[in-house]
């Protein structure tokens, strides 16, 4: 800006020599306010250059928003959609460049959260197959059948119970113990102790085989303790666990790792051994202190039907074995006394017997007398079809079939009672001549006989003879006076005893003997009888006249007698 | 409290583990028993008016490459470096695997343990060596885990060294 003298001539602002003075050229103004405000006016005009603003802006903006501060609520909520906007448009616009730039970041994490999932499925599905057939599964079975309680419950309970006894946080550079916490009276050595040990063993086991970075030792198993561990950039979280935990207890041991990182990042960064800053983590640690021991859902409890059908079809397997093994016993049973039927009966003797096939193949003797063997078959429930005999003619010495062979071969007359006994035929009781010496002659000829005794056997028509015999004595013809011929009075008794007479003689005639008849008494009449009896209807007997008994001279008797050999018509 | 991660290094047979027996549990055996990886033990000790919880790493013996490779020393405040004091060689090694040590885990502090100072007439290390040792960055004990001697002190120094590089560390 030049300096210019103050010309008030030219400027016609001022008062010259008393007189209004002509008024200032414009120009004049212009200067002047040049002059007076020229430095203001070059300001303002540099702010209202674009050029300039956006140079000045740019340069102060890192600054201001420097001074701000990460902790401006304001900043960030006005600078948020913005920037959302912003990002969102270019991963639209390059989907591709973002996720190169994320996928080294992200994939670690997606591969292992994967790997998780698939170890929860894996170790879910191994509790499972383990248990289904093993001991314990059937203590099981026998408890729910016992209580009630569905089978799957009972497994699951067992299963699901777990409990998480020492939960530690260990540095993960140093192996240092940061915090601990345990469940009251949990046991095993000093806690430091513990800690460098797990982390010597991790980086051994790293070190070892050579494993890529991000998989190391995760868990340990020691009888029914685990050890799982969590690893996290500065920090490993370990639990000790007596029994089995389900598989996403290790996703509440990662929550809080990650809660713990999350957190305490500059405490871990800057760890040099004070312990102290990390007692705020208690109680994320005591949270990990779980234990499982309720009833889970029903959904998870089932075990499928698949091993209800194989335990079905097992049971229905061997019942069946036990069916037929029994049906088999009961079979052989009933066959066996079949063949002990057969021997049991007269005339009947089995050789050889084959009971284990169909049909049963029987050989033996039979005595044609016997049983039908298909008879005794039937009766034992056994059809025809079921047995294949075969039997050979033979005579049977049993009593009852020697008895009934002599009734077919010599019959028996009623009354006559046959009895076999030590070889002996024993008979007894009334028969006809004729039928006992037929007996007394074929008897022996019977197979099995060695005996007759026929003692007690009585002949009718013996016994007939006799009766007509005592009739005829009993008859007296008496004669009157000196009278010698029959007369009225006799003709009776003659006639009377000439009708016994007859009968005797056919008696004797069955008996294969000869019949004498014998008049005693005073010799004519006597004879005169004799004569009478021997009309031509007379009986065909030996007439005879004897002496006179003594003290009945009046009388003539009738004496029959028997002679041997029979009598010739 | 604080509790320092502290690893104890050196050739086989030099007598580490003995020392840490005599240190955390006041026993001492003849029976030589080779260590395998790492065993862990621990001890609090006074340090510069102080409690410290030393975390013990005691390490298997190995050749110096070897032991400095070691992910077991990370995260380690302070080593112990062993030598025998009836084999000098053991001497050399252990200078050697300072330097490897400080080269692949950083400079952390260290004291030298010349072991075995009760097998006096096998002692074969000159006090030249000794002198040469003391000039390396760190200190040295004559020590004996048999009879005891200078054991303790060995490690308390150790942790009052520690004490004093975590102090002011701390407090920046």
């Amino acid at each position: 800006m030049s300096e210019r003298p103050l010309e008030p001539e030219r400027n016609g602002g001022g008062i010259r020599n008393g007189q209004p003075a002509a008024p200032p050229a414009a120009e004049d103004f212009e200067a002047l306010r040049e002059l007076l405000l020229g430095p203001e006016q070059e300001a303002l005009r540099k702010l209202a250059d674009p050029a300039t603003r956006l140079q000045e802006i740019s340069d102060a903006l890192p600054q201001a928003l420097a001074k701000r501060g990460p902790n401006d609520r304001l900043l960030s909520s006005a600078l948020r959609p913005t920037v959302e906007e912003t990002v969102s448009q270019s991963i639209r616009r390059q989907p591709q460049y973002f996720a190169d730039l994320l996928a080294p970041v992200i994939a670690p994490t997606i591969r292992r959260a994967i790997a998780q999932a698939f170890e929860s499925t894996l170790q879910a599905i191994r509790e499972m197959t383990s248990r289904t057939f093993s001991v314990q599964g059937l203590k099981w079975r026998l408890e729910a059948w016992r209580t009630g309680v569905s089978v799957g419950e009972i497994a699951m309970r067992q299963t699901l119970k777990y409990r998480a006894e020492q939960v530690f946080l260990i540095h993960r550079e140093s192996g240092v113990l940061l915090q601990y916490v345990s469940i009251p009276g949990a046991p095993g050595a000093d806690s430091d102790m513990v800690s460098g040990m797990l982390t010597a063993i991790g980086q051994f086991v790293t070190d070892s085989f050579k494993t890529d970075s991000g998989e190391s030792l995760d868990s340990i198993k020691v009888g029914e303790f685990r050890v799982w561990m969590e690893r996290g950039p500065k920090a490993i979280l370990a639990a000790t666990i007596r029994g089995t935990p389900p598989a996403d207890y290790r996703t509440v041991l990662q929550d809080a790792l990650d809660g713990i990182h999350a957190l305490h990042h500059a405490a871990l960064d800057r760890f040099h051994g004070d312990t102290s800053v990390f007692d705020v983590c208690r109680p994320d640690l005591e949270a990990c202190l779980r234990s499982e021991s309720s009833v889970p859902s029903r959904q998870k409890l089932n075990l499928g039907p698949l091993k209800w059908g194989f335990a079905l079809i097992a049971l229905g397997y061997l019942a069946w074995i036990g069916y037929a093994l029994w049906s088999q016993h009961l079979e052989r049973g009933r066959r066996d006394q079949l063949v002990k039927a057969l021997d049991a009966e007269p005339g009947i003797m089995t050789t050889s017997a084959q009971l284990d096939v169909t049909p049963i193949k029987i050989r033996g003797l039979r005595d044609p007398l016997a049983r039908d063997p298909g008879l005794i078959a039937r009766a034992a429930g056994f059809p025809e079809s079921a047995i294949e005999a075969r039997w050979e003619w033979f005579y049977s010495l049993d009593p009852p079939l020697i008895e009934r062979r002599v009734k077919q071969e010599l019959g028996a007359p009623d009354g006559v009672k046959l009895r076999f006994d030590s070889g002996t035929l024993h008979a007894e009781g009334r028969a006809p001549h004729a039928w006992i010496e037929i007996f007394r002659q074929n008897a022996r000829a019977v197979p099995g006989i060695a005996k007759v005794d026929d003692a007690k056997l009585i002949d009718l028509d013996l016994e007939r003879w006799q009766e007509l015999s005592g009739r005829l004595e009993a008859i007296l013809i008496r004669f009157d006076g000196n009278s010698e011929a029959i007369g009225p009075a006799q003709r009776e008794e003659v006639a009377k005893a000439a009708a016994i007479a007859r009968e005797a003689v056919d008696v004797a005639t069955k008996l294969g003997r000869q019949t004498q008849i014998e008049a005693t008494g005073e010799m004519f009449r006597a004879s005169v009888v004799v004569l009478a009896l021997s009309a031509p209807d007379a009986p065909p007997a030996i007439l005879r006249a004897g002496p006179p008994r003594s003290g009945a001279a009046n009388t003539v008797s009738l004496r029959l007698q028997l002679l041997d050999g029979a009598r010739e018509r | 409290m604080t509790k320092k991660k502290i690893c104890l290094l050196g050739a086989p047979g030099v007598g580490k583990s003995s020392l840490v027996a005599r240190f955390v549990k006041s026993i001492f055996s003849e029976k030589y028993q080779a260590s395998v990886g790492a065993k862990v033990d621990k001890k609090t000790v006074q340090a510069n008016g102080e409690q410290v919880e030393l975390v013990i790493w005691d390490m298997a013996g190995d050749s110096a490459e070897r032991l400095s490779h070691s992910p077991y020393l990370r995260g380690s405040a302070g080593h112990l470096v062993v030598a025998d004091g009836t084999q000098p060689e053991t001497i050399e090694e252990g200078v050697r695997l300072a330097h490897e040590v400080a080269v692949n885990h950083g400079d952390v502090p260290l004291v030298f343990l010349v072991n075995k100072s009760d097998l006096a007439n096998l002692w074969r290390v000159t006090p030249e060596a000794i002198a040469r040792l003391a000039g390396e960055k760190g200190k040295v004990f004559l020590t004996s885990a048999k009879t005891g001697e200078n054991v303790e002190q060995a490690f308390v120094t150790l942790a009052e060294m520690m004490a004093a590089v975590a102090g002011p560390t701390e407090e920046a």
